[in-house]
């Protein structure tokens, strides 16, 4: 018994998300159950990342799968599942903002962002260590478009020229939009850190 | 200002993009500038750390809206989709994982066994080789009888009556456990119950010695989780009762 469970426990049968994805398509909800176990925190976080709403996200996560559910028939496994829902994810998203007649590609809550361009003959103090609660933080304090580009290129590894399709803008203005964003998290970053020090003063 | 326009330049250098000209001269300007340099070494710690930032978990509530939205439970009914749950079980290893590990063990070995019997030979199912008295105090009573002994409704309103009086036990136990393992047994007990409901169904739509014979294992199989359950709350109580 013991031998058996240390067995059944080294070798579980691991089905492939296409072989999940198969199932699912012919109505097996346990099949699909599986799948939601195993993507479902990728997608939220996305989610969670580019709307700064947990109610939202989750609102949007349902959406996500329950249209996952509706269109898995027509996943062929010719890419990577993980691609396939990642970017209908994104696309829900990118939806749920025109809903809401938000412009995230190009107009900002206030406008352009003005970067802060480091001057000084002193080497200036470095960013603190960079700890994922405060850098979740500065991501939130993002305008939406600065944010949409950010978490797709940097959290999820999006290219500049598929950012640039799925937004509708060019790859020069994603890459411009992606380097204001970091240049604002490090400022937030460094504003954080330095409130935090005249506190401890 | 030269430094503005090398600082402008920094995300593309540090993802590579920089054509071989721009890139030398953002390298010769780093190599003198301190205050370009330390902006490229805090833009580097943030791409870093953005691209490993943990996963959030939306709450389990999420879940419970898609199933209903998709109809979930009802969809496909037979041991296929129940096995299917068993063994899609999401076990959180992180806390007590020991535990954890024994129970998901013993879920998968015994399911295992199930699925081998019913599909190689049908009549073999009493003399599964699960030891039943090793059972807690409350299980007295639980053996292995063979179907032919028995009426088939007894059987069932036997295993039935034992699965409730363990439910008892192990809700009583519950209280000391921590969330995960609550969690995890809650998942279980929902997968042994769905189970127990798909087995009745198929019996109902299709009376068989075979499918009476899948009820009355799903009615086991929950069995053995409650009595695994149940040891791990003897084990877990003992080391605060001394």
């Amino acid at each position: 018994m013991q031998y058996l469970a240390a067995v059944a426990i080294e070798t579980p049968r691991v089905e492939t998300d296409l072989e999940l994805a198969r199932a699912s398509a012919a109505g097996d909800t346990a099949a699909f159950e599986q799948l939601y176990s195993q993507h479902h925190r990728r997608v939220f976080s996305l989610c969670l990342r580019m709307l700064g709403n947990a109610t939202e996200a989750e609102d949007l996560t349902q959406d996500v799968f329950v249209q996952l559910f509706r269109k898995i028939g027509s996943f062929r496994g010719e890419s990577a599942f993980t691609t396939w829902l990642h970017r209908m994810t994104v696309n829900q998203v990118l939806m749920h903002f025109r809903k809401r007649n938000v412009r995230p590609e190009m107009t900002t809550d206030d406008g352009e962002l003005p970067v802060i361009i480091e001057v000084g003959t002193e080497r200036p103090s470095r960013m603190p260590i960079v700890d994922h609660i405060a850098l979740e933080r500065a991501i939130g304090e993002l305008p939406k478009g600065y944010r949409t580009v950010f978490v797709l290129h940097d959290i999820e590894g999006y290219e500049h020229e598929e950012i640039g399709r799925m937004l509708g803008v060019t790859v020069g203005t994603s890459k411009s939009q992606l380097h204001k964003a970091r240049m604002k998290i490090r400022t937030l970053l460094d504003k954080k850190s330095s409130e935090n020090r005249e506190v401890q003063a | 200002m030269q430094c503005a326009s090398f600082q402008e330049q920094l995300s593309e250098f540090l993802d590579g993009d920089l054509g071989e000209k721009d890139r030398q001269s953002v390298e010769k300007h780093l190599r003198t500038c301190a205050v370009c340099s330390t902006v490229r070494d805090d833009l580097a710690r943030l791409i870093a750390a953005s691209a490993n930032l943990p996963l959030h978990t939306p709450s389990p509530v999420v879940w419970t809206r898609i199933e209903r939205e998709i109809g979930g439970g009802s969809v496909v009914a037979g041991p296929s989709a129940w096995w299917r749950r068993l063994s899609a079980r999401h076990y959180d290893f992180s806390v007590s994982a020991r535990q954890l590990v024994a129970a998901a063990a013993t879920v998968v070995v015994a399911v295992g066994t199930f699925w081998a019997i019913q599909y190689t030979s049908p009549n073999a199912l009493p003399s599964i080789g699960v030891n039943w008295n090793s059972m807690g105090g409350a299980s007295q009573g639980v053996q292995a009888v063979p179907l032919a002994h028995v009426t088939p409704v007894d059987e069932v309103a036997r295993l039935r009556g034992l699965v409730d009086e363990m439910s008892r036990t192990v809700a009583e136990a519950q209280s000391a456990w921590s969330p995960a393992l609550r969690t995890t047994f809650a998942k279980a007990v929902v997968a042994a119950d769905t189970g127990i409901v798909d087995s009745e169904r198929s019996y109902a739509a299709a009376p068989s010695d075979s499918t009476r014979e899948t009820v009355l294992d799903a009615y086991r199989e929950k069995l053995r989780l409650l009595d695994e359950f149940a040891r791990l709350a003897e084990k877990t109580k003992s080391p605060a009762a001394k």
